[in-house]
């Protein structure tokens, strides 16, 4: 491949384009350690005052533990149902797989707004609404689909003749999938579920509709701070909220990278 | 192994058929290997040698016909207790484990004791010189060094049968000529039940026993390579195996046997007839190494009367190495090849030539065109 070097001026565009991007996001960093009491640009010291705040306020710290647990559960969750999904429907011999297919990939599709409606309305008749489960449940059904198209995508790649040489070898078929297909379907798993948890972790709407008063994840916390009183805690929050969001990727990133050193196995095309 | 049930791997097809819903892709295919033997299913690609060996394995479901292995009845085991070693033509190793694990693989699904597990993995790289190398990932060995081990992992568990569908096609020719030999002394001294598939034709006359030649789904004909190359059932058996001039014309059953085209009249071997009616279409078969070559003389007229000769024109001389190849026009469309030794060729033959050619009787066989199906 030979790399042609990129013109001056799609430079300077990429570049633009990548700055009106990211200073939205990134102005909150320098605000989260401002010394001022409201939210001033540029700030007119450096403090840490403010995650001190966060970190002593129960209303914060039970929110970030509240999303914590419920990323960490609706993850799991999505993460085995998602890996069963995609095995299911990847290898159903059936007609019907489009369709298939198109349900469970439904959620990404649907307004969330339809979704999070449906689900409270439900979940309030069934006693969900407020409750743990019932977040966890509401995050799973929007974080399932990430697990599915990540897991199907490795095994589109799958070389299925590695399982036909494990049957042969005299593992049976559920050896097969513990032995052979998970473990090499891992990288893609992992990925599945990291943005699962991403999914629930900033999720807002379907939360909004199943929170309540005494549990809120951290970005309804945020939205609740907000009306109240808006000081640079608020700053700080998002700060941590996009340095965990950050690390996931980066994690993504690693996953990816190694996935694709490891790609070459056989030696037939 | 167990010595009261005494495998043997005899395994049995008869009158295997598979059919999907508009085609079919194997048709009536009967066959029993000897214990130990090395058979090889040969055919061009989708000439269903490969479905046939995964009905055996078990992948594919026959849809009708029997498999038996030592007398067993396979469509009741499900692959992975059929113990049947398969080397794949990618060779399938897993790749999240060593070279070492893969080999042990088979052993560990057994419930083997870790110690001999070990022992035994160790034997079968060590079978394949692969010693030293049990410890590093497939990514990690060459092309050759991976069939090994794929080799090793099919066999460390001792099957009765090993099949191989195309095991060596990705290899260079020089590495795949060393691999050929060392499947062959290996699966002897194992004293395993081969079945090879391949669409190498040369592959298959140095590794087999016997090499069933697959066409269209059927097998066309099942023999030694001997047989296949010297007597050859059908034109398609003889195209595909070895060099061949293929002749084409019509059969006339007097004189003993001639192919008549074009105002020729070639004698032949009509063998017992089978097929040939005065009149039907036919082809006469000379591997061009039986063809002697020799610059015309006035007195060959005489000898082309007994159809055992024809003359053409040298078009064109090929040095292959061992031999000369010589294109030779008979007739306006038809070009025969003849082939001499680099000691025996004719010096005063050159392009341009006008040449004899001679065969014995014995040494073309007259076979029926294929109607085609």
């Amino acid at each position: 491949m030979s790399e042609q070097r990129m013109p001056r001026w799609l430079a300077l565009v990429a570049a633009a384009i990548g700055f009106f991007l990211l200073v939205p996001t990134l102005i909150v960093v320098p605000l989260s350690f401002s010394s001022a009491r409201f939210l001033e640009f540029p700030p007119p010291g450096f403090s840490v005052e403010w995650y001190e705040n966060f970190a002593n306020s129960p209303n914060w710290t039970n929110a970030a533990w509240n999303s914590l647990k419920i990323g960490l559960a609706a993850a799991a969750l999505s993460t085995v149902l998602g890996t069963a999904c995609a095995l299911g429907v990847q290898r159903a011999n059936v007609r019907a797989k489009g369709v298939l297919n198109a349900i469970v990939i439904a959620p990404m599709v649907v307004p969330v707004v339809v979704i999070a409606v449906g689900t409270y309305d439900v979940f309030a008749r069934w006693g969900l609404a407020g409750t743990f489960a019932g977040l966890v449940i509401g995050h799973t059904v929007l974080a399932m689909p990430f697990v599915y198209v990540t897991v199907g995508s490795g095994l589109r790649t799958f070389d299925r003749s590695l399982e036909r040489a494990a049957l042969t070898l005299g593992a049976s078929p559920m050896s097969v999938l513990w032995r052979i297909t998970l473990p090499l379907l891992a990288p893609h798993i992992a990925i599945g579920a990291l943005f699962a948890f991403i999914t629930s972790w900033d999720e807002v709407v379907v939360s909004v509709f199943l929170s309540s008063p005494f549990l809120r994840t951290l970005p309804i916390e945020m939205f609740n701070q907000l009306e109240t009183n808006l000081d640079p805690t608020i700053a700080a929050v998002a700060t941590l909220l996009m340095a965990v969001t950050t690390m996931i990727l980066a994690a993504v990133a690693v996953l990816r990278a190694r996935q694709s050193v490891r790609r070459p196995t056989g030696g037939n095309p | 192994m167990n010595p009261t049930t005494a495998p043997t791997g005899v395994l049995a097809l008869d009158g295997v058929c598979k059919r999907y819903r508009d085609s079919v892709a194997v048709e009536h295919v009967s066959f029993v290997t000897r214990p130990g033997e090395f058979l090889t299913l040969l055919g061009p690609s989708g000439s269903g040698k490969s479905t046939t060996l995964g009905m055996i394995a078990g992948f594919v479901e026959a849809t009708s016909g029997s498999v038996t292995l030592d007398g067993a009845d396979l469509a009741q085991l499900p692959p992975h207790k059929r113990d049947i070693g398969v080397v794949f033509q990618n060779y399938a190793l897993f790749p999240h484990m060593t070279a070492a694990e893969n080999v042990a693989f088979p052993l560990r699904m057994r419930g083997m004791a870790k110690a001999e597990v070990e022992r035994r993995a160790q034997a079968a790289l060590e079978l394949v010189k692969l010693g030293r190398l049990g410890g590093r990932k497939p990514k990690e060995l060459s092309g050759g060094q991976q069939q090994r081990v794929a080799f090793a992992r099919a066999v460390v568990f001792e099957p009765r049968l090993l099949l191989m569908d195309e095991p060596l096609g990705a290899l260079d020719k020089q590495l795949r000529e060393a691999l050929q030999l060392e499947v062959m002394r290996i699966s002897r001294q194992l004293g395993v039940t081969v079945v090879y598939v391949t669409h190498d034709q040369e592959e298959a006359l140095v590794m087999s026993d016997r090499i069933a030649v697959y066409n269209d789904g059927a097998i066309q004909q099942i023999g030694s390579a001997e047989d296949l190359y010297e007597r050859p059932g059908s034109l398609f058996v003889a195209d595909f195996i070895g060099e061949s001039n293929i002749i084409r014309g019509r059969w006339d059953g007097g004189r003993g046997g001639r192919l008549v085209r074009d105002g020729l009249a070639l004698a032949g071997d009509g063998g017992g007839g089978a097929g040939l009616t005065d009149g039907a279409p036919a082809g006469l078969v000379l591997r061009p190494e039986r063809i002697r070559i020799a610059r015309s003389a006035p007195a060959d007229a005489v000898a082309v009367a007994d159809g055992c000769s024809v003359t053409g024109v040298v078009q064109e001389i090929v040095y292959l190495g061992m031999a000369f190849k010589y294109v030779v026009k008979v007739a306006e469309g038809l070009t025969i090849h003849a082939r001499a030794g680099v000691a025996e060729r004719p010096r005063d033959v050159e392009a341009g030539t006008s040449v004899t050619l001679r065969w014995q009787v014995g040494d073309g066989v007259v076979l029926p065109e294929q109607v085609a199906a």
